[in-house]
């Protein structure tokens, strides 16, 4: 068996990654085991954990609060990933084509990214207001009856949604930095062979970028179905009681049924369930995905 | 270059050293808790005594806190170093699962129980005992809180129980007198509500009735003479066809002024705490709130805000009210835990609480400030803040514009002993989450109220067979 040896590079790469490494193994990997572990178990954090077997996972299955939970979650991230993706590709198009002051309204559009996500979370419930809120007067100058964004339990959820826009400018960045990498050249062949606005963009700029949309669309579904603070903070925080069924993401109630119910074993068993979900949802969306990306160092 | 070469080498390993012992010094002290690692393990106050010792979920934000911190660390003898901010759950579950936990913790009474059943919490009675806190001077109804299968574990602090506010000009503008408003009888409470509720252009430009919910589902259960929760903190009746009633008729009341998402929309609008209020912008007609609300209106616009309290009156007649507050608790592993219980009886002496509600009018004085009164789990201390009849008590009845605030005073004073308490419950977390749930779905109209709270007592009965 011929034995690995590392360069000195190798070897300071290694030493340099350390920090993370360690970082990792101690509170994440470390973390992780142990949530395993205590997801076979009943454990309240205070009382040592006593083993249940996959009796936490059965009862997850038939847990009709965390079936809502997890609808509300597929529901939010069926809808928020593509209007965010959507949008922040329209902004970063946008922002490609101004020359001046781009630095300017890059810098505004990504600024939102920078708010707490808890200031977020207050902002949208005086802006989602249904009946003083910024965006309900803004309807009513059409003379649209804006809903309760925040008290309907039918719109709850799009109300979230939409606060969730908020914070685009992340990937508004990513793909204007993939705008910026798409030869000028294809275009201007494109432009003497006479293609439209639409076929440029279609088999020129979405091609080029296709690794950054790729990129973000699975990020941006992680993030999704682990979407917690602002949310958290609208509804069920200090001095929220507005604990609708409507706004109960599943992490949510992973949270609650860890420090408020003292479930932390039933609590870990959710979140390996969730795990279990994102790695399967990942896995989907790479390999159906990766026949629509465009690797530059590919011969396709 | 040999020698460049070489020294590279030397250099990286140098650094991948020290980036090692970065990593290994952040993780080490990310390690930390909220509890005193820095002192011995076991309480060893007898002998030389600690300097110091950590308190949790204290924030001493006002003369009120501060007063008695000051008062209590100089008693003692020792520093208390606070971990400011309410209490937080996750933080203390994290301690107290590190064996680390703060030395005393100040909670909401309504969450001793859980955590007591748990054995997180140490029993007080001993500590009682040895510094022979009278028990008899705490309410009784802040006592049964914190009082679990015979064992007491927490002192009571402060005493917060709903008020019944009516907005005089409102009601003298609808035609409704404020004497008249009736809990106890749904058809006239809805009557008056909807004679002060106005509309404007399909907008609620103000709110004749606000019972205070979703988080009020206790208190009028109690007006309806309903007890949620068995004796035994367990066995909760919450799919009664008594409560189904009293639900339908919130709903009706609700619905009687908009509908609950116009409602709760047109809440969230209001300068609850500010010099906008309800009271003030005439938002409001009448309001269940805790008595503290007094206090808040008093340091907003004391002179543009005209109310009266009026009793919160059951079927029968009777005046009713439920009550809420903190507690001083001790968590297990405690590494101080005497001290903890020294602490806790002199933050809630009568002398503590006379020093601090002092120090509160001195301070209001100076701003021009109406004081409304320090509201206590302490009964002994409550009589001599509020003996304004011998004109010795520390709340004395400004008169002028202000006797507005003198009436609401002495009216609510009147209410504080009709306060009925739910028993001591181990899942009080998961009744008080399955109510307001249950509530908000009836409010909202999304299950009717049979069925809303017949899974809410579905969820709370899941909860019990866990900890039986």
């Amino acid at each position: 068996m011929a034995r690995v040896r590392f360069s000195g590079e190798t070897r300071a790469a290694y030493l340099f990654l350390s920090p993370w490494l360690i970082g990792f193994l101690v509170f994440t990997a470390g973390s992780m085991v142990a949530s395993f572990v205590l997801s076979l178990t009943s454990y309240d954090v205070i009382n040592p954990p006593s083993w249940v077997g996959l009796d936490n996972y059965r009862e997850a299955w038939s847990d009709p609060v965390a079936r809502r939970a997890l609808w509300n979650t597929f529901y939010y991230t069926v809808f928020h990933v593509p209007l965010a993706t959507i949008i922040a590709l329209l902004l970063a198009m946008l922002l490609n084509r101004i020359r001046k002051v781009q630095g300017f309204f890059r810098t505004v559009f990504y600024l939102p990214s920078m708010t707490p996500a808890v200031a977020v979370g207050v902002l949208f419930l005086l802006l989602l207001n249904g009946q003083t809120g910024m965006l309900n007067r803004f309807l009513g100058l059409f003379g649209i009856p804006g809903p309760g964004w925040t008290t309907e339990a039918d719109w709850i959820m799009p109300g979230i949604i939409l606060m969730s826009l908020w914070g685009v400018g992340g990937t508004m960045v990513i793909f204007l930095a993939a705008l910026k990498d798409v030869p000028v050249e294809l275009y201007e062949a494109g432009a003497i062979d006479g293609v439209g606005r639409w076929s440029r963009f279609r088999h020129i700029t979405l091609p080029m970028i296709s690794g950054a949309v790729f990129f973000s669309v699975i990020t941006n579904t992680i993030g999704s179905l682990q979407m917690f603070t602002q949310v958290y903070t609208m509804y069920f925080g200090t001095g929220s009681k507005f604990s609708s069924d409507a706004a109960t993401l599943y992490l949510i109630y992973l949270f609650q049924s860890a420090f408020t119910f003292l479930r932390m074993g039933y609590a870990s068993a959710l979140a390996w369930i969730l795990f279990v979900i994102i790695v399967v949802i990942t896995l989907i969306q790479v390999v159906f995905g990766n026949r629509f990306v465009y690797y530059e160092a590919e011969d396709k | 270059m040999i020698r460049s070469a070489k020294w590279r080498g030397t250099s990286t390993r140098r650094t991948g050293v020290a980036a090692s012992a970065v990593a290994f010094a952040l993780a080490l002290a990310a390690c930390g808790g909220v509890g005193a690692d820095d002192e011995p393990e076991s309480g060893s106050d007898s002998t030389t005594g600690p300097q110091s010792f950590t308190v949790s979920g204290f924030g001493a934000d006002d003369e009120i806190g501060q007063i008695r911190l000051a008062l209590a660390e100089k008693n003692l003898g020792a520093k208390a170093k606070l971990n400011k901010g309410a209490f937080d759950e996750q933080q203390f579950l994290a301690a107290v699962a590190a064996g680390n936990p703060p030395d005393v913790v100040n909670m909401g009474r309504d969450q001793v129980a859980s955590y007591a059943a748990r054995g997180a919490l140490i029993p007080v009675d001993d500590c009682i005992a040895k510094e022979h806190i009278d028990v008899s001077q705490y309410r009784e109804q802040a006592m049964s809180p914190v009082t679990y299968e015979g064992k007491t574990y927490g002192i009571p602090e402060f005493y917060n129980y709903p008020l019944l506010l009516v907005n005089n000009r409102v009601a003298k503008e609808a035609g409704v007198d404020p004497k008249s408003i009736d809990t106890g009888d749904w058809e006239s409470l809805i009557d008056a509500a909807q004679k002060m509720t106005k509309m404007e252009g399909g907008k609620l430009v103000r709110l004749g009735f606000d019972p205070s919910l979703p988080d009020s589902s206790v208190l009028w259960s109690a007006i309806h003479e309903i007890q949620l929760m068995g004796d035994d903190g367990l066995s909760a009746r919450i799919d009664d066809p008594a409560v189904v009633d009293v639900m339908t008729n919130l709903k009706r009341l609700a619905d009687a002024q908009g509908g609950w998402t116009k409602v709760k929309s047109f809440k969230d609008s209001w300068d609850f705490f500010g010099a906008e209020n309800p009271f003030v912008t005439d938002q409001v007609g009448a309001m269940i709130v805790e008595q503290w609300y007094l206090t808040v209106l008093a340091e907003t616009a004391p002179t543009k805000v005209d109310f009266t309290v009026v009793p919160i009156k059951n079927a029968r007649g009777e005046p009713v009210t439920t009550a809420g507050g903190a507690a001083w608790v001790i968590p297990k592993d405690s590494k101080h835990p005497d001290l903890a219980c020294k602490f806790a009886k002199e933050m809630t002496s009568v002398p503590a609480w006379i020093a601090a509600a002092e120090g509160k009018v001195k301070a209001f004085a100076k701003e021009g400030k109406y004081y409304a009164g320090t509201y206590t789990g302490n009964l002994k201390a409550d009589e001599q803040i509020f003996a304004d009849a011998s004109g010795e008590g520390i709340w004395k009845p400004a008169g002028g514009e202000m006797s507005v605030f003198d009436d609401a005073v002495r009216n609510a004073l009147e209410q504080q002993s009709h306060a009925v308490i739910q028993p001591a419950s181990p899942i009080g977390a998961q009744f008080a989450d399955a109510m307001v749930k249950a509530v908000n779905r009836i409010l909202q109209g999304e299950q009717d109220p049979a069925a809303s709270l017949q899974r809410a007592q579905s969820d709370v009965d899941k909860a019990a067979q866990a900890v039986r």
